[in-house]
Formats: C-alpha cells, structure tokens, sequence
C-alpha cells in the first residue's frame, strides 16, 4: 500500500477486492489548485470538502489514489484525468 | 487581457488585438503540436474537417470509392502499438499511464492516445477561433464563454500552458514560485543570475535575445495562468450554487 494514502483512502481502497485497480494522480507544477478541485468534483462527484483533501494531498505528498475499481473503469478514469490535463496513472491497488 | 467576468448569463474575457493574436498563436501551436492539420487559411483545423478534407481528395470529392469516408469514422482496432510522443510536452499532454508496468502503459496509449488527441485538439481549435474570430453579437475582443463550455476552455489553458511550463523548464513549484517572483519585477535577481554565470557583466547578443525570448514566453504563461484561475473560480461558483 502506498505510504502517501490518507487513513480514510486506505479503507476505501481495502473495501474493494484484491484484484482491484487504482487510479493516482501526481503532482505538478502547472496544474492549479481551483483546477484540480473543479475536475475531482465535476468527474468523480465528490463533494467539495472531499475533493479538497485529495487535491491537498496531491500538492503536499505528491500524489493521492483518487478512485479504486477494476481496471477497464481505472483506464476511464485515467483517460479522463490525462483529458482534463492531470497527470494520472494506474497501478494494481494491492501493490 | 481582462479577467473572466459574469456577463449576460455569459463568462466574458477581453483581449486586445496583440493579446488576440498572441494567445490565438500559442493555442494554434499547441493544436498542430497534437497533429491538428492547417486549413487552407493556414490555421488549424478540427479532426473531423481534416478528416473531411482527406478523403474529400482520396475520393476525387465524387462519394469516393469503397467506404473510404466510413472507414476513416470507424475507431482504429489496430493491435500495432502506438509510439511515445518524442517531444517532452506532448508526452505531458499525452502521458505514460503506468510508471513501472511498460505493458499498462502500451496498451492504454494503444487504446486512448487518438481519442485523446483527437479531443484535445477540438477543444484548442475551437479556443482559438473564439480568440481570433470572436463572437457575433459581442463587442470585439470580448472572449465569451458558455458556461456549459467553460471546463472544455479551462482543459484546453491547461494544456498550453503544460506545453509552455515545458519549454520554459518549470518542472518544481519552486521553479514556478521563481517565475513569479520574476514576472513581479525582480530584475536584480536576473543580473545576480547573469553574474553568478560566468562573471559577465554583460551578456552576448544571443543570450540577450535567449533572455528575451524566454521572458515573454515567461509573461505569456504567467498571464494564462491568472486568465485560467478567474475562469475556473466562476466555474467553480457556478456548478456549487
């Protein structure tokens, strides 16, 4: 388990099977603070407080697991972060 | 360039001519960067034109022969894999999405990378001739944006403004907090700079011109980046009422 996954992340990500997938997104430099919120919101519909602390997370640690699933939905997921400009990957969540 | 403001059920920006032809110019750079082919005007055109206009010429513009244009539409089910972009930006635009699984990572360009594309380039050619051409019933230079197209316009900043961060180096925040600070004025800080390197107190023409180049690179990226925070704080208000 990724040491960067806040407590909370870390139940929602167990909560799902052994097979699951993650989605992380990376910090950069470029991408703005109100912009990374706005897209955690607007794609995964996460209430604002939530998509705060993942965007806080990115900026401060780096990185942050922002949706767990089977692959082919992490591979939506990333397609659509890598669309809004975020930089996304996926990874096996029992790594 | 005016800030993002709320007018007429409208997103509004203003743009002078020089700032019209500057961010028409990055925008477009940007599109062709993707493989946006230039239209007969020499600006950039959307997928589906240049799609058009390809097999408007393999068909002799006559219906073309056997399913060309259909073919054209049909998504690519080709096992080949899809190359990584050489040019650093565009590997940004378009990036790895594995770190360490080289096959994750192949498969989803081999799957995504065209749509990608594809969706990228629209949403900057589409920016662009917003900037360039403005819009029917609006003053010139006004920029307006509909609220529901405003994250496609905020997506489409971003991605000129990772191509620019790209050519100018910001790879940190501190790098970015630097630039900043820069574009605030610090000139003492550029001639420490120029000191420190090699203990010219002045520098050659070329570097001058190197300098000047990067600044005004600099102050366009340090300008898109305020434009895209004042439209993506309405936008923010908007989707939270």
């Amino acid at each position: 388990m990724p040491a960067s996954i806040a407590p909370e992340e870390v139940a929602e990500v167990s909560a799902v099977t052994a097979d699951a997938w993650v989605t992380i997104v990376w910090n950069d430099p470029v991408n703005l603070m109100s912009w990374v919120t706005f897209v955690f919101e607007e794609y995964f519909g996460y209430p604002r407080s939530k998509a705060e602390r993942l965007m806080r997370q990115v900026h401060e640690e780096g990185r942050a697991v922002v949706s767990a699933g089977a692959r082919e939905a992490m591979e939506v997921d990333v397609q659509a972060m890598h669309g809004y400009g975020l930089w996304a990957t996926l990874q096996r969540g029992g790594d | 360039m005016r800030d993002f403001r709320r007018e007429r059920d409208h997103f509004v920006a203003r743009l002078d001519a020089t700032e019209r032809q500057v961010v028409g110019g990055v925008l477009a750079d940007v599109a062709f960067l993707l493989g946006a082919q230039a239209g007969p005007d020499g600006g950039p055109l959307l997928p589906d034109e240049a799609r058009a206009l390809r097999s408007g010429a393999d068909g002799g513009g006559a219906g073309g022969g056997a399913g060309a244009p259909d073919e054209a539409r049909l998504p690519d089910w080709s096992t080949e894999a899809v190359p990584v972009p050489d040019d650093p930006a565009v590997r940004r635009l378009l990036p790895d999405a594995s770190p360490d699984e080289p096959e994750v990572a192949a498969e989803f360009r081999r799957l995504t990378e065209a749509d990608l594309r594809a969706t990228k380039i629209t949403r900057l050619v589409r920016l662009f001739r917003a900037v360039v051409r403005g819009t029917d019933g609006w003053a010139e230079g006004d920029l307006v944006v509909a609220p529901a197209d405003a994250a496609e316009v905020a997506a489409a900043l971003t991605d000129v403004r990772l191509v620019l961060a790209d050519r100018l180096g910001l790879e940190t925040d501190a790098q970015v907090d630097a630039l900043y600070a820069e574009l605030d004025g610090r000139a003492a800080d550029r001639a420490r700079r120029w000191r420190a390197r090699g203990g010219r107190d002045r520098p050659t023409a070329e570097e001058e011109a190197a300098e000047r180049s990067q600044r005004a690179l600099g102050a366009v990226y340090g300008a898109l980046t305020w434009w895209q925070e004042t439209l993506v704080t309405l936008l923010s208000c908007e989707r939270r009422r």
